[in-house]
């Protein structure tokens, strides 16, 4: 796919840039609230909407700031929409506010959303932010609920709170604790790797 | 000079634009997350008081709160205290219900926890919340068996959990005794 295209900016946040898989951006709310796939899919959302809000602001304004401040400007935007969001999750999700207690603050200091911010919407067109924010936050929900999947499933053998496993099942408690996030994660960029080093054979030997 | 006067001018800018959109957020959510907070309050509240229909909350400190439970008629038929204090991990905050004659426990709900999930997160689970119902007060721990009406088995493998909600049950109690005097 060429490079620059409104489709290539969208589909690189899924794959060839992943945020989480290649850039290893953002660990902290990846590792820490990929327990359950609720919970993984509520953070999911608050990433799309701070991420969109500051890559729309930041295009918008991108030639009007001195590159000297643009660090703390990036850093009031950005840490206005997750106040915002995080103001609105407690008004009218008082449960999942609870569950994923201090990480949404914490997205002020998510390094995906400071970098998009540094690397691409200081640089580029609105429309481009915005795609590229759109797809930036799709690569990171894929992977925090398929980590949250993983996690639920062996951990408490439920998915989305639904049991799915008899009494049968012994929960692999280490599973929502950090060694299961690393663990899970690890094991996902490998996997991620391997698909594309086989990739690159198949199209070598074509 | 010009650069510093356009840094100046566009930091006051981005600061004065994200001040007023968080002034309009906070106004438009703060009454809501208040009526959240105050709800879930008074439904634990209402749980532990068995026949309770209306709560009233006295606050004693800023980790210690009682309500007083009162059926139909309006008359008393107990009280529920509210205490958070160290558990394993972090705070526990939980809500008991207790006798009007404060001999004896009525249920147990925790509020907020952040135990090792699968060990000492188990406090909120209901097999085990149920022992405090009918449980002689101040109470205690054991591992394995109970042998006295005052005692809850902890959970295995999660004793310092167990012990923890005793402790602040304990230590809340005796607050609320006091306050009450």
């Amino acid at each position: 796919m060429k490079k620059g295209t409104i489709a290539y900016e969208f589909l690189k946040g899924l794959w060839a840039e992943n945020p989480v898989l290649v850039m290893v951006l953002g660990m902290c709310p990846t590792l820490a609230v990929s327990n359950t796939v609720i919970n993984g899919f509520a953070m999911s959302l608050a990433v799309l909407f701070v991420l969109s809000g500051s890559n729309l602001m930041v295009s918008i304004i991108r030639k009007i700031i001195p590159s000297q401040v643009r660090l703390p400007v990036f850093i009031i935007i950005i840490s206005t929409f997750v106040t915002i969001a995080d103001l609105f999750i407690k008004a009218q999700f008082p449960d999942i506010s609870k569950a994923l207690g201090p990480f949404v603050p914490l997205i002020i200091v998510n390094c995906i959303i400071i970098a998009r911010a540094e690397a691409f919407a200081s640089k580029r067109g609105i429309w481009p932010s915005i795609v590229d924010a759109i797809g930036m936050s799709f690569g990171f929900s894929w992977v925090l609920v398929l980590l949250g999947i993983i996690r639920e499933f062996l951990g408490f053998g439920s998915l989305g709170g639904f049991k799915l496993l008899g009494p049968w099942f012994t929960p692999w408690v280490i599973m929502l604790l950090p060694p299961g996030a690393f663990v899970s994660l690890g094991i996902l960029v490998g996997l991620k790797n391997q698909v594309m080093i086989s990739l690159g054979k198949r199209r070598r030997a074509s | 000079m010009k650069l510093a006067l356009r840094m100046i001018a566009v930091l006051t800018g981005v600061g004065l634009f994200s001040g007023g959109s968080l002034a309009l957020t906070y106004n438009a959510t703060i009454n809501r997350i208040g009526e959240n907070d105050r709800r879930a309050k008074e439904v634990a509240a209402k749980e532990v008081i068995p026949g309770a229909v209306r709560v009233e909350e006295t606050v004693i400190d800023r980790s210690t709160s009682y309500f007083k439970g009162y059926d139909e008629s309006d008359s008393l038929v107990g009280y529920a205290v509210m205490n958070s204090e160290p558990g394993f991990q972090g705070n526990i905050k939980l809500i008991f219900g207790v006798t009007p004659d404060l001999k004896h426990a009525t249920g147990l709900i925790i509020l907020d926890n952040v135990e090792t999930p699968g060990l000492g997160n188990r406090i909120v689970e209901e097999p085990w919340r149920a022992q405090f119902s009918g449980l002689e007060l101040p109470c205690e721990a054991v591992k394995g068996t109970k042998s006295k009406e005052n005692q809850i088995v902890a959970i295995t493998g999660a004793t310092i959990s167990s012990k923890a909600v005793v402790r602040i049950i304990n230590n809340g109690l005796a607050e609320f005794q006091e306050a009450l005097r």
